[in-house]
């Protein structure tokens, strides 16, 4: 079967179609693409030109059908940050589209993962995907739990946050989730989760159960609510469960 | 045995698949063919002719039995003479018409001169084997019979199709063969569906999953074959992959990805082709699902699959 109902090309104009916005970069970012993959996605949903300036080098536009075009400027382009010192922007002319402003953030978003994992220093990320990661090999997150400086011996939580949420504290990364991308964070049993107000878990004395804690700050949920899942305390090979725990409590939050 | 291991698909295949399943569901069965061929499938052709310099026409000639089916030419306009393509669209065997797919030829009449001939055969059910393999010869008859007036100079003839139009281009490349004639110096397989069996590992790991999965392709033989699929009653013409000397066949360029239910039946068609002493090229597109070519044009391995088969015909064409 060829060329059926079903072929990729720009979302209706009209019609808010957040979901498959979210899927498609997911996706991508799930499978660690690189930049210019992430911008050919971004110009054949919305179906104009896309472009992506880094700051400090050579920038790069594609087109709809996945072709390179010559460097450009953002200029007044809709546009969004896509981490430090760089930018990326949708060339549509005229009236913006349904899901223009969503392709732009998912973009972003990506954009500024793919960096940091590309950075130097992108051990620490990698190091903390590997040490949630269930399904890898206890000596290899044993590795990545050195690499993060953990004592095997001291427990630590994970903790879930929303992937648009700014870094807290403590070694922290975006990974990818069942539900998409999420920001992973590590922190040691006693710390003092900034603007977290735990109903009824008592962080400081023993651990208080196996399953994770919604938690959200003290203002009880205005949209300055840094919501967060909190994980049980563990020793740092046990960390996927309670990152796993840690997921759940996040989802939890979205009541 | 339907299996659950499979090879992965590409990152950007992935990412579009989860797009393309929201319209086109991994299963096709008996009772969506009527829905699926009200649905349309492909801008109008003029909408695809736009911007081209290419001229389009039709001609009914004598199909199966004498019965007129409808055939489309194109050329570029001012054509003298050059190379022939014969097209024989996809879509299962039980949809699509004869636009279907139309582009990945209409690029070659563009680049290189070429005449495009594309035939409507009868569709199954209602017309099962042998009307749309005879249909086809008919048209290729047809086209062999009118090369002159045409425009094509037969030196450079080549047979081409995607998916149920890959199996009906190759098995109207092995009638040419054994009715001696007409002379083909190429085909095109693309994604081809050869085999009625569903026997292969491939055509075991995609169930439920991708574009046109193992319930699609029993939909589609048994509609093509009826109670004959999968029994001895099924001739080479209709499941080239039946067919156990490939000798005698024109030069051969198969493309298919590696994540789709076809993968191994075309795999094996190189593999006998070699095996009988033919010239054949063989691409599998890691993590390609079925399609993918057309669906996810814009995604970097679908450029490199489109560039490697134009490239393919780039070189028959000037040898």
């Amino acid at each position: 079967m060829q060329q059926l109902v079903g072929r990729l090309t720009a979302l209706d104009p009209e019609a808010s179609a957040t979901l498959k916005v979210v899927a498609y970069f997911d996706t991508l970012v799930g499978h660690e693409v690189g930049i210019e993959t992430l911008l050919r996605g971004a110009s054949v949903l919305s179906g104009c030109p896309v472009g992506f300036d880094p700051g400090k080098s050579a920038g790069l536009r594609v087109s709809p059908a996945g072709h390179r075009l010559p460097a450009g400027a953002p200029g007044d382009w809709p546009s969004a940050p896509a981490g430090p010192g760089a930018l990326v922007w949708l060339e549509r002319s005229g009236v913006p589209h349904a899901n223009d402003a969503m392709v732009l953030e998912r973009l972003a978003l990506a954009v500024a993962i793919s960096r940091s994992r590309a950075r130097p220093g992108s051990g620490l990320h990698r190091a903390i995907e590997r040490v949630l990661d269930a399904d890898a090999p206890a000596e290899d997150r044993a590795t990545a739990a050195a690499q993060l400086g953990l004592d095997p011996r001291r427990p630590v939580r994970a903790v879930a946050r929303r992937a648009g949420q700014p870094a807290g504290d403590h070694p922290s990364s975006i990974v990818s989730t069942p539900f998409g991308l999420a920001r992973a964070e590590i922190v040691p049993r006693g710390a003092d989760l900034r603007g977290a107000d735990l109903r009824g878990a008592d962080l400081r004395g023993a651990d208080p159960g196996r399953s994770g804690h919604p938690a959200a700050n003290g203002s009880g949920g205005g949209p300055g609510a840094a919501r967060a899942g909190i994980g049980p305390a563990v020793e740092p090979g046990h960390l996927p469960r309670s990152w796993s725990a840690a997921l759940v409590a996040l989802r939890l939050t979205d009541d | 045995m339907p299996t659950n291991v499979r090879p992965p698909y590409d990152a950007e295949l992935a990412a579009a698949l989860a797009l393309v399943n929201d319209q086109l569901p991994a299963t096709i069965t008996a009772d969506m063919i009527e829905a699926m061929r009200a649905t349309p499938v492909t801008a109008p052709i003029e909408e695809v002719l736009q911007g081209r310099n290419i001229t389009h026409r039709e001609v009914t000639i004598p199909g199966y039995q004498g019965f007129g089916i409808t055939v489309s030419i194109f050329a570029r306009a001012g054509h003298q003479s050059g190379p022939g393509i014969y097209h024989t669209h996809g879509g299962g065997m039980i949809i699509g018409d004869r636009f279907t797919g139309i582009e990945v030829p209409l690029e070659w009449v563009e680049r290189f001169g070429a005449v495009c001939v594309s035939v409507e055969y009868r569709l199954a059910p209602e017309f099962p084997d042998p009307y749309l393999i005879e249909d086809c010869y008919a048209g290729l008859v047809w086209t062999a019979e009118h090369a002159s007036e045409l425009g094509i100079n037969t030196d450079r003839f080549i047979i081409a199709g995607g998916s149920a139009g890959g199996g009906l281009a190759a098995g109207t490349a092995l009638l040419a063969r054994d009715r001696q004639g007409p002379r083909l110096t190429g085909q095109v397989l693309i994604y081809p569906m050869l085999d009625d069996r569903n026997e292969t590992i491939s055509s075991n790991q995609f169930v439920g999953v991708g574009v046109w999965d193992r319930g699609s392709n029993e939909t589609g033989w048994t509609a093509y074959l009826g109670d004959r699929r999968g029994t001895e009653d099924v001739s080479i013409y209709a499941a080239p992959a039946r067919a156990t000397n490939l000798s005698g066949l024109p030069d051969t360029f198969i493309d298919v990805g590696s994540a789709e239910v076809f993968r191994d039946e075309a795999v094996a068609y190189a593999g006998q082709m070699w095996a009988d002493g033919g010239v054949a090229e063989l691409h599998v597109w890691p993590g390609g699902f079925h399609g993918f070519d057309l669906m996810a044009p814009h995604a970097q391995i679908a450029q490199t699959a489109l560039q490697t088969r134009t490239g393919w015909v780039a070189r028959h064409f000037s040898a």
